[in-house]
Formats: structure tokens, C-alpha cells, sequence
């Protein structure tokens, strides 16, 4: 459906008059960020978007103002989609996406949303074109990266939105799955959240936190038992030491609540045989000998209770942060991916100027397409596209 | 006000009661406790003085620790010597103008189990108010003490220098960035400061761990030293930290106090909130809380985490200020840092200006059920605030 609305932008983008000269101009702007983009220099090319978009649209932009900035772009896009293949995309969506985080620590909500419809639509119309045996791995991988700066961003609805169609273009990308899990455990949808760490946890097995989460969602939609035999399989495979910390707190606290204190007594110590002085196990401890009638000996427990800041004292705080790991490494395939399809996109940039009928400098690899445009008066620039069908 | 219903023999009685002469030429005499009385709980301790020589002051001993000053007749202050059923000494000290001192001692007996008879004095603290001024003037004829809806009488009342014991919690959590750390640090130096001789304090710096913690101490420059170097780091363990801070107040003896600084947004405590509501309801403490908030990234109470849904973080919110409500004490919204220290000084100043309250509730029934207590000033405008209530602990 995105992808049909694209492409009527984009053959509506063919329609263009003299009238619309001011567009052009944005356009010329929007093919020289490309253009930065293609050289290799990604960081320039950034601030170039970031730029030129800000320029355009302003910090608050009405959506008809939008929608000839998607016009504008499309041109460009369409060009190059006419004399090239749709894997010059994938440099342009990476883009796209990059400058979401920029918009949004500059307070730029308006253009960050504008930010992330554009690449999420871009990547849809990517994969619905391209042929490359790739393409939908890599599509997922640049729906996952968007997903994580949305996730940052507190835009929960929309992160999982952009997760779930991460998974659709691949199923076996476990840092979507994870990405959807943690998004929709945040916001507190836990049936939603479960089967995202159990695919997760099935494809990779050896992974801890996948587990600890799984777990904790069991608890949370109340099967406890299925919850405590899963954490009791969780610490006998002796897992980082934060998780370790964090399935003995809440296998006690699966207890606490039915007041079956001799149960909770002895998790509580095994974790601290396992994890001693850990502050978080000594508090629980210390509830329920107040529990049982001995507030002084909980005093005195709690006045013994060590200062420290060990990963097994921030566990909780560990396990409520955004799972960085896995962004990592997803950015960095896109990163990538982005590199390999540069080539392209220098390739049918050239063959776009050829077509416009302008005098083409061929580019060295990785140094800076130059573009001289064959100097048509900018108020009558007229471009012709082909319709796509 | 902690809380033991008491089977006790009355036996025994006097184990020393002596009126030692001095060099001075004043003397001092034990109104209160007489050895014949057994002291458990709240305690007013009395003398009189006799001779022609001014007195500067008396100082007050129990146990050989030193629990109060007074400076001007009736030369009396009232102590809590805890619950436990064994004797005490008590010592009184008169200064004279001239330098001379004169000192009485009094013992009272170790209380033994013989017959039936109920010893547990309800102490409630007390802050009255009209509109946002504390009235200070009151007297006890002046207060009607519901218990259960049962008028109690009122055996003791105090008001003023009763010392106290409090747990300064203090929030050290990212949260916490942009000086609003660095101005509840110095609102918390306030009142350590301006705390009173007697009273003492422990300061307690948490974030999703704990990061400090001193003793409990009279000594304001340890104190104090505590509230240096702190940088805000981490989550927030609200509910864990209250947990402790009260568990830490459970064996000290007399006014119990926390006085918590926080945004109250708990995001990583091990403890539900209701496990925290449950201690606060048999802890004898007063809860204050200075709930820094008006920040314009502030969500609100109902955010999101991984440990908990969002409306159930709004949950943990409205537990919190119920368990403040609850014991007596109350919230003071703060959206300016720079006013933490005009808080935590106004504080200090309701604790100094509370009345103390002693009955022995009518209706025990030691079935460890709720009793609802209130207390009102009928026939004036002024507004009575104080715990709604203790648990009536089971009898053995």
C-alpha cells in the first residue's frame, strides 16, 4: 500500500511545471545531498539532509508543505530509479533514518516523525522492488535500526509497529524480535511481548537476558510455576552475573506476594550463597524476617547491607535500559550493507546526469561525485520522467 | 508509637531511690519516676528543686546517656525508654549559676509477669494547623483523641523539645541532574544543622543501589561530610530504600522520622510498594516527603518501565503518598530546586512545634486488626493531622 502511494508521488512528480521553480531549487539541494552521500562522506551528507530539510520545512511542518517535500525527494528518488536498480536505496533509507536521532536531540519532533515515515516507506518500497537475494534481510535490518532510534525515542506504538515489519521481511532477525519484545514489555503488553522472546530465545538458545525476559513475561501474565521453573533453569546454567542477580530477586518475589516465606527464605539464600551481599537479595531478606515478627535482626541485615555499584547491584537498572547490544550490531550490518550498495548509487547518479543531458565528471571510487549542470535558466529547469509502471 | 500489649507483675518495687546531697547548696528531688513506678514507654521525668541559688540548667541522664536540658522551672522533660520490661536509671544534674552542681538519682525495678494489666500508651504526634499557619498554643483539654471511634483520654501530652530520631533518604538518581542533586544536598545540610542537641541522624544516598550511608549520630560534621561528592547516577529504588530506611529506625527509641527526597518515581525496587504501605502501617515513624516534580521532562507518575506497566507505576505513585498520609506525616511538593532548603528547614520546624499525645486505648482487643485513630480540636478552626492508625498487635 505504501509503496502504490509512492509511486503515485512519483508519477505525479513526472507533472512538473515551471511554475514549480521553488521546487526545483529543492530539488538541486536534495540531488547534492545525494550526491555528498554517493562520495563516501556520510557524515556530511547527514548534516546536508539535516540542513536542508530544516530549510525546507521548519521545525513544525504543515502537511501540505510535506507533501511537496516528499515530491521534491521523489523526483530524485524516481531519476534514479529509472536508470538504475532499487539497491541505490539502500544508502538513501540508511540516510534517511540516520538523520531521525539528529532531528530529535535537536527538539525537531515534527521533522524526526517526517524522518522515519520516509525511510520506513523507502525500505517497504525497496523490498517490494528489488531483486537482490539480500534484499529482504537487509530491508529488515533497516527497519530494525529505525525501530531502535523510535524505541529511544519513547514512540513505543511506532517502534513496534517498525519492528513487526522488521519481522515480516525476516523472521530470523533476532534483534527485531528482541527490539519488539522489549518494546512492547515496556509498554506493559506483555502477551504481545512473550512470543517475540520465545522465537528469540529458540534461535538463539545460549542467550541469557532472551530467557530472563521470557521468564519475567511468564510471570507477569500470572504462570508463575512455568515463571520459577524457567528462572531455576536460568541460574543453574550460570548466566551473566546481573541476570543471575535479577532471576533469584524475582523468583523470591514469585513468593512474596502468597506469604510462603519458607520458599522465598531459601531462594533468597542460595541467591546470596551465590551472590553475596547483594543489596537487592538482603532487602527481600530483610522483609520477611520483619515478616516474621524479628524487625530488629532486619535492622541489623539492612545496617550490614555493603555499598557497591558491582553489576549485580544495577541489574535492575540494566534490564529496564533499551538492549544497546543488539542495536549495535544491526547498525553495523547496515552500515554494511550501505557500503556495498554505494557503488549503485554513484552509478546511476552518473547515468541520471547523463539523461538530463549534463556534462558528467567520472567519479573515482569513494571521492565526491562533481555534477555541472548544463545550465538551464533555473525558472524554466523542466525534468522529464518516464512513468513507472 | 511502637506498640506492646504487656501482661506485667506488679512486684517488687523499690530497688534505690536516693536524694544525694552536694557540695551545692540546692538540692534536686525526683518528682517523676518515683522508684516505686515502673518505666516502660514514654517517661516524664520531673524534679524540684530546693535551695536559694539560681539554676542555669538540669540535665537529664538515663542509663548514664545524657536525654534532655531544661533551663527553667518545672525543670521536666519527657523521654521514651523503649518497651522493654527491664529497670532503668535515671539522673538528674542541676547547674548553678555559680558553678555548683547538684544531683539526684532515681532507679526503677525490672517489670515482672504476675497479673493481668494493660501497659501500652498510644503516643501520637500531633500537628495542628490553621490554614497553612501551625498553631502552637493548644493545650490537651484543648484535643479529642478517637480510638476505634472510642474518645480516649489523655494521659500525656508534650509539645516542643522532644528529641528525635530521623532517616534523611535522599534520591541520587539521574533524575536528579542539573543541580536539583546539588540543592536537596543543601537543603538536607539545613537540617542537619539546625537539628537540636538530642536529636540524631542518619543520612542514607540511594539510587536503584544504595550508594551511601552513615550511622545513626548526634555529630552534625560526619553527617554532614556525608553530603559531600555526590554526583547523580542510576535508577530509583524508592520503595527498597524506604523499606530500609524505616527498618533502620525499627530498633531506635522515642520520635522516628524519614524524610524522604525524591521525584517519586520508583523504577527498580525489588519491593512492591504494598510490601512498604504494610511496614509503614506497624512502623512508628513519621513519614515526610519532599516530592521535587514540575520538571518540564516529567512524565508523571504513570511512566513506563520494564518492571511494570505504566498504570501500575501510577499504582506505586498513590501507595507512596498514602503511606505518608498514614503515618502522620505529609508531602510538600517542591517544583523550584532552589526552594529544597526553605523545605527541609520547614520540616524540621513542624517536628519542633508537634504536640505528643499519650492515651491507653480503651477497646485493645490484641486481635491484630486496624485501629482507626483521629484526632481533633473541637471548638476551633484548627486542624489536628496525625497517623490514622495502628495495628492492635496480638496478644501472646
Amino acid at each position: 500500500m505504501a509503496s502504490s502511494a509512492l509511486l503515485w508521488i512519483l508519477v505525479a512528480a513526472a507533472q512538473v511545471t515551471p511554475a514549480e521553480s521553488r521546487a526545483e531549487a529543492s530539488r538541486a539541494a536534495y540531488l547534492e545531498v545525494i550526491e555528498i552521500l554517493a562520495s563516501g562522506d556520510r557524515a556530511g551528507a547527514l548534516t546536508a539532509l539535516a540542513t536542508f530539510e530544516t530549510e525546507v520545512l521548519g521545525d513544525r511542518p504543515l502537511p501540505p508543505k510535506i507533501a511537496d517535500f516528499w515530491r521534491t525527494n521523489m523526483r530524485v528518488v524516481g531519476e534514479l530509479l529509472l536508470v538504475g536498480d532499487a539497491e541505490v536505496l539502500v544508502p538513501i533509507i540508511a540516510l534517511h533514518h540516520n538523520v531521525y536521532p539528529l532531528h530529535r536531540a535537536e527538539g525537531r519532533s515534527g521533522m524526526a516523525r517526517n524522518a522515519s515515515v520516509i525511510a520506513s516507506e523507502l525500505t517497504d518500497m525497496y523490498a517490494d522492488r528489488s531483486e537482490a537475494p539480500d534484499s529482504s534481510p537487509i530491508a529488515s535490518q533497516l527497519f530494525t535500526s529505525l525501530g531502535g532510534y523510535l524505541q529511544e525515542s519513547w514512540r513505543l506504538t511506532a517502534a513496534r509497529d517498525i519492528f513487526d515489519r522488521a519481522i515480516q521481511r525476516n523472521r530470523k532477525n533476532v534483534a527485531a524480535l528482541v527490539g519488539l519484545g522489549t518494546t512492547a514489555e515496556k509498554a506493559g503488553s506483555y502477551y504481545e511481548a512473550l512470543p517475540a522472546f520465545n522465537t528469540a530465545m529458540r534461535l538463539r538458545p545460549e542467550d541469557g537476558e532472551l530467557q530472563l525476559r521470557a521468564a519475567l513475561c511468564l510471570k507477569r501474565i500470572g504462570r508463575l510455576e512455568r515463571a520459577e521453573s524457567r528462572l531455576r533453569e536460568l541460574v543453574e546454567q550460570d548466566p551473566d552475573p546481573w541476570i543471575l542477580s535479577v532471576a533469584f530477586q524475582e523468583m523470591a518475589g514469585i513468593h512474596l506476594p502468597r506469604r510462603d516465606a519458607t520458599r522465598s527464605l531459601a531462594i533468597l539464600e542460595e541467591g546470596l550463597e551465590r551472590i553475596p551481599g547483594n543489596q537487592q537479595l538482603t532487602t527481600q531478606r530483610a522483609l520477611l524476617l520483619d515478616r516474621a515478627g524479628r524487625p530488629d535482626a532486619a535492622a541489623r541485615l539492612l545496617e550490614s547491607n555493603p555499598v557497591s555499584s558491582s553489576e549485580t547491584e544495577t541489574a535492575r537498572d540494566t534490564y529496564n535500559r533499551w538492549p544497546v547490544e543488539w542495536m549495535s550490531s544491526i547498525r553495523e550490518e547496515v552500515d554494511a550493507a550501505v557500503e556495498l550498495k554505494r557503488p549503485v548509487l554513484q552509478a546511476a547518479l552518473l547515468a541520471a546526469a547523463e539523461a538530463r543531458g549534463e556534462n558528467v565528471k567520472e567519479p573515482e571510487p569513494g571521492v565526491e561525485v562533481e555534477v555541472e549542470a548544463d545550465a538551464p535558466e533555473e525558472d524554466t529547469f523542466e525534468v522529464i520522467v518516464e512513468p513507472i509502471d | 508509637m511502637r506498640r506492646r500489649s504487656a501482661a506485667l507483675l506488679v512486684w517488687g518495687g523499690i530497688v534505690l531511690a536516693a536524694v544525694q546531697p552536694t557540695a551545692a547548696e540546692v538540692s534536686v528531688r525526683f518528682e517523676s519516676p518515683k522508684s516505686t513506678d515502673y518505666a516502660i514507654g514514654t517517661t516524664p521525668l520531673v524534679v524540684t528543686i530546693d535551695g536559694d541559688e539560681p539554676v542555669e540548667r538540669v540535665e537529664f541522664y538515663v542509663d548514664g546517656r545524657r536525654v534532655g536540658t531544661a533551663t527553667e522551672p518545672p525543670y521536666a522533660v519527657i523521654v521514651d525508654v523503649g518497651q522493654a520490661m527491664k529497670g532503668h536509671e535515671f539522673e538528674a544534674v542541676a547547674h548553678t549559676r555559680s558553678g555548683d552542681q547538684a544531683r539526684a538519682t532515681v532507679a526503677t525495678d525490672v517489670v515482672r509477669v504476675d497479673e493481668q494489666m494493660e501497659l501500652s500508651l498510644q503516643q501520637l504526634y500531633v500537628t495542628a494547623t490553621r490554614g497553612d499557619t501551625r498553631v502552637t498554643d493548644l493545650h490537651r483539654e484543648d484535643f479529642r483523641v478517637r480510638d476505634q471511634g472510642s474518645v480516649q483520654r489523655i494521659v500525656t501530652f508534650e509539645q516542643g523539645d522532644v528529641p528525635l530520631t530521623a532517616v534523611l533518604l535522599l534520591d541520587c538518581s539521574e533524575s536528579m541532574h542539573g543541580g536539583r542533586l546539588e540543592e536537596a544536598l543543601a537543603g538536607a545540610g539545613v537540617f542537619l544543622e539546625r537539628m537540636s542537641e538530642l536529636d540524631e541522624a542518619a543520612v542514607v544516598l540511594f539510587s536503584d543501589r544504595l550508594l551511601r550511608a552513615t550511622e545513626f549520630s548526634q555529630d552534625r560534621r560526619l553527617l554532614l561530610a556525608s553530603l559531600a561528592a555526590v554526583t547523580p547516577t542510576g535508577g530509583t529504588a524508592l520503595n527498597d530504600h524506604l523499606f530500609m530506611g524505616l527498618q533502620r529506625l525499627e530498633p531506635r527509641q522515642g520520635r522516628r522520622v524519614v524524610v524522604l527526597f525524591s521525584d517519586g518515581k520508583d523504577v527498580h525496587s525489588a519491593l512492591p510498594m504494598a510490601e512498604v504501605l504494610a511496614k509503614t502501617r506497624t512502623s512508628p515513624a513519621l513519614l515526610y516527603w519532599i516530592y521535587l516534580t514540575g520538571d518540564v521532562a516529567d512524565r508523571g507518575p504513570n511512566f513506563y518501565s520494564s518492571w511494570r506497566r505504566s498504570e501500575d507505576n501510577g499504582e506505586e505513585f498513590l501507595l507512596l503518598q498514602r503511606a505518608i498520609r498514614e503515618s502522620g506525616g505529609r508531602i510538600e511538593v517542591v517544583t523550584d530546586p532552589a526552594q529544597l532548603d526553605e523545605a527541609f528547614a520547614d520540616i524540621l520546624a513542624e517536628l519542633r512545634e508537634q504536640y505528643v499525645l499519650g492515651y491507653y486505648p480503651t477497646n485493645r482487643r490484641r486481635d491484630g486488626k486496624w485501629h482507626k485513630v483521629d484526632v481533633a480540636v473541637p471548638g476551633d478552626s484548627a486542624k489536628a493531622r496525625t497517623r490514622a492508625g495502628y495495628f492492635d498487635r496480638r496478644g501472646r
